[in-house]
């Protein structure tokens, strides 16, 4: 098997078992995230409590099972905003050329320069820390680099015949994208998607760890490491299995992009 | 070569300025009324119209953004909500520890990272290439404060080989340039050396096992292109031993894109830091602005974003210009 296949095969499986986790979380378990129960505070993993439990006699294995579709959602918002923007404004800019196209790299030029996770932490505070807020100040901060990306893909593909032969039949720019760019950047979104999906679990978990995310009792991975920190010399898995979720999520979720990478231009530099 | 220094420097002034229209925004997005604030909540409607004027608030915005700038270019940052000190002195004066964290990691990050893509690239496909391609891809995963817990749990909580909290117990040495490595060494205090050191082997081991990976796959990719290259066919043709090339040829041209790289990295470290120093009670800027941030206090906030985003675009240019200075082929003609 070759490198490429074996990353797409690891990185799928894993994916594909987080994200079943996650969605039949009410089948995998009878407790629910939020169910106090005063009468097992802090108890060891056992058969009735696979993760054991919480300070305040919660379930930690339906918390960290609820936490996924938490955090997988968030990751999916972020991705979504973000590389669908930045997609859709990338080869519109592309296609346009001209000063729309010299204005707008000379401004996402600036915007690279700013490290915008500072910008994004200041941003959260500011606006008030919520999951929605998150989602959307994560997402707009990396439309920019999406954007360049996308723009370059829209350039290439602008001077490929099919194109060439539609705007010679007078096809107009809305048609051309969406009918003749659009499709065809969809491998390259499919890999950039994936590798992103990764790194926006990585970034929103430790956005939520200090405070600017998930706010209690919601369950979320990077806001359960938070929770778990304070208890760690009883009961050391409650940080480290919401932790464990998430590199294993994120490295589940880069293994596929680079895999999928390899396999579509197999001339790259691997990993 | 003049004008290729000018070029960034005028672009290092663009991105300045547009980090401070975004601050600015932010700032402006902050809940409550500063004027307010600043009065208490005793004082007259009066007495917070006044201040309101005195600050400023009642301007045009754009009049208000130039009072903004204004203050950034004098290095004023305003005042804690909670200590009333300014706070460029809050922050610099917790800088250093956050300096020798990041700065050790560093080293530690390139000690690794470099010897490893080196003999990665040497030997395709070998155990060395496959553990950069497991440690690269780590890199990416593996949050950096949850390996930070994991070694407290290993190292502090099971071994108890090193301490996980602070970054010094005991006598300190006399303060001379506040990174207690340095003040140590000046003292010949070894008992405070090692102490200082041992604060720092957690936290560092986290932030570099994460950051030696991706440096490790840049050096590997970088060095397989040189010795792929047309003068190392020729250099292998003319006879040179396998060493010569190596250590004369390839190795110099492979590593000057580290310079770029190596920018990067700080700014990974500048927002990996904050969340690491909080799990380790480091007494550094993250911690601080963590601690600020659970106590709404927004100047030190924006003043830590202003701070690290200035000196992430100043390392960046610096490092720019230094790749120019020693690689020509990177120069615009």
């Amino acid at each position: 098997m070759s490198n490429a296949r074996r990353s797409i095969t690891i990185g799928g499986v894993i994916v594909a078992l987080i994200a079943l986790l996650a969605l039949l979380a009410p089948l995998l378990t009878t407790y629910g995230p939020n169910e106090v129960d005063t009468g097992a505070i802090l108890e060891a993993p056992s058969a009735r409590h696979f993760a054991g439990t919480d300070n305040l006699g919660r379930d930690l294995f339906a918390r960290i099972l609820y936490g996924g579709r938490t955090s997988l959602g968030v990751a999916f918002g972020i991705v979504a905003i973000g590389m669908g923007a930045g997609a859709l404004l990338g080869c519109a800019v592309g296609l346009a050329g001209g000063w729309v196209d010299r204005i707008a790299m000379r401004l996402v030029d600036v915007a690279l320069a700013i490290p915008s996770l500072v910008i994004a932490l200041a941003l959260a505070a500011a606006v008030g820390p919520s999951l929605v807020n998150l989602v959307l100040i994560l997402g707009g901060l990396g439309v920019p680099l999406y954007l360049r990306l996308f723009r370059s893909e829209a350039l290439s593909l602008r001077e490929r015949p099919f194109v060439l032969a539609a705007r010679a039949n007078g096809a107009p720019a809305w048609r051309l994208l969406a009918v003749h760019i659009l499709p065809n950047i969809a491998p390259l979104f499919a890999t950039l998607a994936s590798t992103a999906l990764g790194t926006a679990l990585v970034a929103a978990s430790a956005l939520s760890f200090i405070g600017l995310g998930a706010q209690p009792p919601t369950p979320e991975w990077g806001a359960l490491i938070f929770e778990g920190r304070n208890t760690i010399m009883y009961e050391w898995w409650a940080a480290v299995l919401p932790g464990l979720a998430v590199a294993v999520s994120a490295l589940g979720f880069v293994l596929l992009g680079d895999g999928l990478r390899d396999w579509l231009d197999p001339r790259g530099g691997g990993r | 070569m003049a004008r290729f220094v000018l070029q960034r420097l005028a672009f290092f002034g663009l991105v300045l300025l547009g980090v401070s229209l975004i601050t600015f925004a932010i700032a402006h997005l902050a809940p409550g009324d500063p004027a307010r604030m600043m009065a208490g909540p005793a004082a007259s409607a009066d007495a917070v119209a006044a201040l309101r004027a005195e600050l400023g608030l009642d301007l045009p915005l754009w009049q208000q953004y130039a009072r903004y700038l204004g203050d950034l270019l004098r290095f004023d940052l305003g005042t804690s909500n909670v200590s009333g000190e300014p706070v460029l002195d809050e922050i610099l004066a917790r800088a250093p520890a956050s300096i020798e964290l990041m700065g050790s990691a560093l080293l530690l990050s390139l000690l690794v990272g470099i010897p490893l893509g080196i003999g990665a690239a040497v030997k395709r496909g070998g155990w060395l290439d496959r553990l950069v391609s497991g440690l690269s891809v780590a890199g990416i995963s593996v949050p950096a404060f949850w390996l930070g817990l994991v070694m407290v749990i290993l190292f502090y909580r099971q071994l108890e080989w090193f301490p996980a909290s602070g970054r010094f117990t005991g006598e300190p040495p006399p303060a001379v340039t506040g990174f207690l490595l340095i003040d140590a060494l000046i003292a010949l205090d070894f008992r405070a050396l090692s102490a200082a050191s041992a604060h720092l082997a957690l936290p560092v081991l986290s932030l570099a096992l994460l950051e030696a990976g991706p440096l490790a796959r840049l050096v590997r990719n970088q060095m397989r292109a040189v010795l792929g290259s047309d003068y190392v066919r020729m250099a292998r043709a003319s006879g040179l031993s396998e060493r010569t090339i190596l250590w004369r040829h390839a190795l110099r041209n492979a590593l000057t894109p580290l310079v770029t790289l190596v920018a990067a990295s700080i700014a990974m470290m500048l927002f990996g830091s904050v969340s690491l120093e909080t799990v380790f009670g480091w007494p550094g800027a993250g911690h601080y602005v963590v601690q600020s941030i659970f106590a709404l206090d927004f100047p030190v906030i924006m003043g830590f974003a202003v701070l690290t985003a200035i000196a992430y675009v100043l390392v960046n240019t610096a490092a720019d210009i230094t790749l120019g200075l020693i690689d020509p082929r990177v120069r615009p003609a």
